[in-house]
């Protein structure tokens, strides 16, 4: 028996050969160099990713071009391969990655001018984070070793935290997505933290590409809560840190940044308490020595009144001598007691003598 | 721990430091100090305490956010 063709229309014929490749191939990592980039109608990305031997087109929407693509670049891209309605193959891409530094370093030098020219850096967008915050949203691997120095300084530094941790991929396709959906979630807590902490220790330059993509930068920048970045070591700065409120040069010290030491606090209590006994008692001082002040014019005052008594006093002892009968006798007058009737007996006194006298006669004046 | 002993801790240091601003300021007066004084003593005693004693909270969230 000879094996009959199968018989198909167009239609049918595609939408088979479709469900062999994605049964085949549900997804396929493809790498080569991207030739004839281009962007229809601002919607619609095709390249076509070439090596020595052979090219395949490369279709994907601009929502998945988070990180700028140019001729030369080299790729690997994620994709579902198809067959199109016009028969021609090509290979839908879900997400991408540059290999080599180089182009990684020239994908995000390109999204950092754009970005820039939209003002997503610039300074006066930056929020200063809050002093002491009671609740702290964490965006991180929690295998991560950056993480963990994170949490170590964080615990050592500050007590009485509440630190809610989004566990997320920080590396790899898909990573950045995952940053994103975490960042919208903590957006959207019912008992908002006061600050989003982004954390991820050093890794090499794909590593840390995650940080560069367009998608997250957004994010960031778009957060209606503050971001704190502690991004790779300290040489290394992604767009995600140039997007974030404030940037911390490694996970060690956003946690330095995040919270005071505790031990600075406590030490400034001790000042604190000791500015205060110092200026009790400058008060002291100044009271005793203003009811000391008091207390001398309170002398002086009664020695003043003292004196003029004194003077008073003086003054009346002088008028009482000067009225003293004896002084009047020793100037040679004389005191006469008695009725001036004829025939009585008057005392005449003197100062030295007393004279007994008969009144003869009395004329009046 | 609850958001009433963290909030505690901030709002004793900003409490202690409006303290240290009346014992310096022309605010003072002679005859509040003692109590001031001792209450000072007391909150930096009470801060000291709990930024020795209690820890942080650390809850990882259930989402999976590797799910789209």
């Amino acid at each position: 028996m000879v094996n009959q063709p199968l018989e198909l229309s167009v239609s049918d014929f595609l939408a088979l050969t479709n469900q062999i490749l994605d049964n085949a191939y549900p997804s396929v990592a493809v790498v080569g160099e991207v030739a004839s980039f281009k962007v229809n109608q601002g919607k619609y990305v095709f390249f076509d990713l070439k090596d020595e031997r052979g090219t395949v087109s490369c279709f994907m929407t601009v929502y998945n071009l988070r990180q700028p693509i140019e001729d030369g670049m080299r790729l690997i891209v994620v994709a579902n391969p198809k067959l199109t309605a016009w028969g021609k193959f090509s290979l839908t891409v879900k997400a991408y990655r540059m290999i080599g530094e180089g182009d990684l370093q020239r994908s995000a030098s390109l999204l950092e001018q754009k970005l820039k020219q939209e003002g997503l850096f610039d300074d006066d967008r930056k929020r200063l984070l809050p002093v002491m915050p009671k609740r702290v949203a964490v965006i991180s691997s929690t295998d991560a070793a950056g993480y963990k120095d994170f949490i170590k300084i964080l615990n050592d530094r500050w007590s009485g935290l509440e630190v809610e941790v989004a566990h997320v991929q920080v590396q790899g396709i898909g990573a950045a997505d995952q940053v994103i959906q975490a960042l919208n979630y903590c957006n959207q807590m019912p008992h908002e933290p006061e600050v989003i902490v982004i954390i991820r220790g050093g890794g090499s330059a794909d590593d840390l590409s995650t940080f560069n993509d367009e998608l997250l930068v957004r994010a960031i920048a778009a957060s209606r809560i503050p971001v704190l970045t502690g991004i790779g070591h300290e040489v290394d700065t992604t767009l995600a840190d140039l997007a974030a409120d404030v940037r911390a040069a490694t996970p060690s010290n956003a946690a330095q940044i995040l919270v005071p030491d505790k031990r600075d606090v406590i030490a400034r209590l001790s000042t604190d308490i000791h500015r205060i006994r110092r200026a009790y008692q400058a008060m002291i001082d100044s009271q005793i020595r203003e009811v000391g002040a008091l207390v001398d014019r309170i002398d002086s005052l009664i020695d003043q009144r003292l004196q003029s008594s004194v003077e008073q006093l003086k003054h009346i002892e002088g008028v009482m001598r000067a009225y003293d009968p004896k002084l009047v006798l020793k100037r040679g007058y004389a005191i006469v007691r008695g009725d001036p009737v004829v025939g009585e007996k008057l005392e005449i006194l003197r100062e030295k003598d007393t004279i007994i006298a008969e009144v003869v006669n009395v004329k009046q004046r | 721990m609850s958001n009433k002993d963290e909030s505690d801790i901030k709002q004793k240091i900003s409490q202690l430091s409006e303290m240290v601003t009346w014992f310096e300021g022309d605010s003072f007066q002679l005859e509040q100090a003692s109590d001031k004084f001792q209450a000072a003593q007391l909150l930096a005693q009470e801060i000291e305490t709990e930024l020795s004693k209690i820890g942080n909270q650390i809850n990882v969230i259930k989402q999976d956010f590797s799910k789209q």
